[in-house]
């Protein structure tokens, strides 16, 4: 098992004079593990309810195993976490439900997303699991500026996504991949429906 | 090699990470577009311009049938013709069908074989863009404009702002007409408005639900129109404010100006002739169907005080408000408001 340190945990002990920060250890489902600040997890709606559902103690923290989140890979959970330590403190946008707000993607977040289409949907889809309200925002915003220009054949390529006879072509395929028993054990259903007999077993 | 795992390497590449051996079978599952929520979809395209989520909906089924129950987003579209393009304005954004005719052929296109001359090029410009984007289809210009307007205006989500019918052939208005017919369509607008050239552009008004206004703008042809069919028909004649734009210099005719919700677009410099004054002053006294009767200036700011002084000089102003006056129809009990808002001269039943 590898524990990832900074730059999640980008900590001066010495600039905390009062309270110890707590950091709470999470692991990918490919067993890598993270640090991070309470006040980062605060980002993830998720997360946050989930460790105060918790109530770990500092010691809790250490000794026992690190919080699972299965379906999200080391790779962009390290991106999540990042995030949460940059933006860690600020305000969580509302989403009233009102017109799309004008998004603007910063510098840090921009840099941090220039990273392969995979990954940065895969981002997408953490930042959304883990309920992260404004880094599913500038991801969304990232994708969305993809399409600018584009014709349908480029935007094709960008977002991986068949045209209209490929898709056609891919279900005949499949349809035609079926087992020769199965499709044949269907028809038969099928025909004795349509001839009103009872029950096919 | 797919297009993603040519990504995935170019990707690796710029990050100097060399190791042609790496084992990709060990990365777990790629999310994709097409595999992500819903919501977090609506989160994508809601960012989308309207005229890229337009695009979008070529891309594939499943994506057209996600846009499709949306909001196309477009708050105006105008559109127009001639006999060699069609051109489709949707909000800020200018979309030409043409195939370029030979005088058309720019210096750089000469070298260009014939069978690419002949396809309809899809040109895109708008303010927001650096340069021109074309493309080029094979097909009927109209068919494939007319298409392209189809699958915005087939969207029963859409709320637009303006419609607007700019000059038009025949043949094209012809075709509108038909594809609108078959997709049953009944277009949300807050304001229609029809350059009239000839009557068959006012078959359109079916294809709509009209919330505010219907704008009328006559051409110089205006006086072979019969305006009386014109104002007559059920869609204008219902309207909930009419608005009519004449040639330049003209002034409404009397039928025009006796419509009970009307607003008339006048230039500046036709107030200082007396017999215009006489006019819209008779109107508005004579109209006995009057609920509305507005004036508005084609361009620019002008003080109203003047106006109003000029048509009623005995109006009582409102102790109130100084740009509420009040005068009575002659001969009768009609008390008339007139109100100056900005460069707009407002009157209506009291």
């Amino acid at each position: 098992m590898s524990v990832e340190n900074a730059p999640v945990v980008d900590v001066d002990e010495a600039a905390i004079p009062v309270e110890k920060k707590m950091y709470y250890r999470f692991e990918s489902n490919d067993k890598k593990e993270f640090r991070v600040s309470e006040l980062a997890i605060q980002q993830s709606e998720t997360l946050n309810r989930l460790v105060e559902a918790m109530g770990y103690t500092s010691e809790d923290v250490e000794n026992k195993p690190a919080i699972a989140i299965e379906n999200i890979d080391g790779k962009t959970l390290k991106l999540v976490f990042q995030w949460c330590e940059h933006h860690k403190g600020e305000a969580i946008p509302v989403d009233d439900g009102s017109v799309p707000k004008i998004v603007e993607i910063p510098e840090f977040d921009a840099k941090l997303m220039d990273i392969d289409n995979g990954l940065l949907f895969k981002l997408i889809w953490a930042a959304d699991y883990l309920n992260i309200v404004q880094l599913l925002n500038v991801s969304c915003k990232k994708v969305a500026n993809m399409a600018q220009g584009k014709t349908p054949a480029q935007l094709r390529r960008v977002y991986l996504l068949p045209s209209d006879e490929e898709d056609e072509a891919a279900k005949r395929a499949a349809q035609e991949a079926q087992d020769p028993r199965a499709r044949e054990v269907e028809e038969e259903f099928e025909e004795r429906k349509r001839q009103g007999g009872n029950s096919f077993f | 090699m797919s297009y993603q795992e040519f990504e995935f390497w170019f990707m690796r590449f710029s990050r100097k990470e060399y190791d042609l051996n790496y084992d990709r079978s060990r990365d777990p599952v790629y999310r994709e577009f097409s595999n992500l929520p819903d919501g977090v979809l609506s989160q994508i395209v809601d960012k989308v311009n309207p005229v890229d989520r337009f695009v979008l909906q070529k891309v594939s089924k499943p994506l057209r049938q996600f846009l499709s129950a949306r909001n196309p987003g477009f708050q105006k579209i105008k559109i127009s013709s001639d006999e060699n393009r069609c051109t489709l304005i949707y909000d800020n954004t200018i979309i030409n069908y043409y195939i370029p005719t030979y005088n058309m052929y720019s210096f750089f296109d000469t070298e260009e074989p014939e069978e690419l001359r002949n396809l309809v090029r899809v040109n895109r410009s708008g303010s927001c863009e650096f340069m021109d984007k074309e493309a080029r289809i094979e097909g009927d210009t109209s068919k494939i404009a007319l298409h392209d307007l189809a699958m915005v205006v087939g969207n029963n989500k859409l709320r637009l702002e303006m419609f607007e019918f700019r000059s038009m052939t025949p043949e094209f208005m012809e075709l509108i007409h038909q594809t609108f017919m078959t997709q049953s369509l009944k277009i949300q607008t807050d304001k229609l408005k029809f350059f009239i050239q000839d009557l068959k552009v006012m078959e359109s008004l079916q294809f709509f639900d009209v919330k505010e206004e219907i704008i009328l703008e006559f051409w110089t042809n205006w006086k072979t129109l019969p305006i009386d069919k014109i104002i007559g028909l059920p869609g204008i004649k219902d309207a909930k404010m009419l608005k009519v734009i004449m040639p330049y210099a003209i002034i409404p005719p009397d039928s025009i100006l006796g419509l009970p919700r009307i607003t008339i677009v006048i230039q500046q410099y036709q107030l200082r002739k007396m017999e215009v004054v006489e006019k819209l002053r008779n109107a508005i006294l004579t109209s006995k169907s009057l609920e509305i009767f507005n004036i508005k200036w084609q361009y620019g700011r002008h003080e109203m005080d003047e106006t109003n002084k000029l048509l009623f000089p005995n109006a009582v102003e409102d102790s109130r408000n100084p740009n509420v006056f009040y005068f009575t129809v002659p001969d009768t009990e009609r008390t008339l408001e007139m109100r100056v808002v900005d460069h707009e001269l407002y009157f209506r039943r009291r």
